[in-house]
């Protein structure tokens, strides 16, 4: 059975709260906060080891992230 | 050579410089660095190719929660996915995107334009608004003339340039943003310009004694 999808606000609330500090401008986070399946993103790098995060690495080198690339680096197809 | 008495007042340079600081992190979200406006400027063609290339997923939900299952599924294994999913992806406008990071680029862009006619301005208000070509006489003194002069400059504008992207920043970034943030890093990146400067001009003075 479907879950009620999140409001934006709420979704905002949650990625202040997370413990990477670039979830609140990611897209990927907000994509993320959309379903609960895809919560284990979310405990393995946004609110866990977000240095590992490809899109972290990337933003903080100022290289451009695409918003189809996954924590992991590969890319969505 | 300039006289240092037509500058402006050093007062008016600092509260220039905050201002500035300010309202470029008022405007962008961004802490103020030169070479990383110019670094962007730079790089705006390929964040837009970026945006673009993520443009199905992105225009259509159904395509987006499919590609995040089956990638979700790769990753972690298909226990790992929940049954019952959820909420249709989020699709966001590609056209919305690339707006937002072409007004992003078109912020550095005006940003080092300002530098230019700041410039200008301070320039012409000292009444030596004009091109040039011709290097200081010091200069030629201390560092050669003619051909040996530019190819010197260009050198050091090379290597200015890669150790401002080495250290994360140049003067502005690390001495203006960093320092005022007391982030150590800045800190030190700031001290180090400084020190080789300093020796670097000395040993250039000793040289040409």
């Amino acid at each position: 059975m479907p879950s009620n999808p999140k409001s934006a606000a709420s979704l905002a609330e949650e990625a202040k709260m997370a413990t990477c500090k670039h979830a609140l401008d990611c897209s990927m986070y907000s994509q993320f906060g959309r379903s609960g399946l895809l919560d284990i993103w979310k405990q393995k790098y946004c609110n866990g080891k977000y240095e590992d995060c490809v899109r972290y690495q990337l933003t903080l080198i100022g290289e451009p992230v695409s918003p189809a690339m996954l924590p992991n680096g590969k890319m969505l197809r | 050579m300039t006289d240092p008495q037509s500058y402006w007042p050093w007062w008016l340079g600092s509260l220039g410089l905050a201002g500035v600081s300010i309202a470029f992190y008022l405007v962008t979200g961004r802490t103020l660095g030169v070479s990383g406006s110019y670094d962007r400027v730079l790089r705006g063609r390929r964040a837009l190719e970026a945006a673009d290339s993520a443009e199905h997923l992105l225009a259509d939900p159904a395509a987006m929660e499919a590609a995040l299952r089956a990638a979700t599924e790769e990753e972690f294994g298909a226990d790992a996915v929940a049954p019952q999913v959820a909420a249709p992806a989020r699709s966001i406008s590609t056209a919305v995107l690339v707006r937002k990071r072409w007004l992003t680029w078109m912020q550095h862009v005006v940003f080092l334009g300002g530098l230019l006619l700041g410039g200008g301005v301070s320039a012409l208000s000292r009444g030596e608004l004009g091109l040039r070509f011709c290097l200081d006489a010091e200069f030629g003194r201390y560092v050669g003339r003619g051909w040996i002069a530019w190819g010197v400059l260009f050198v050091g504008g090379m290597l200015a340039g890669f150790g401002a992207r080495l250290s994360g920043g140049c003067t502005s970034g690390n001495g203006l943003s960093g320092c005022g943030r007391l982030l150590l890093p800045s800190l030190v990146a700031t001290a180090t310009f400084f020190a080789v400067g300093i020796a670097t001009s000395l040993l250039i003075q000793a040289r040409a004694l």
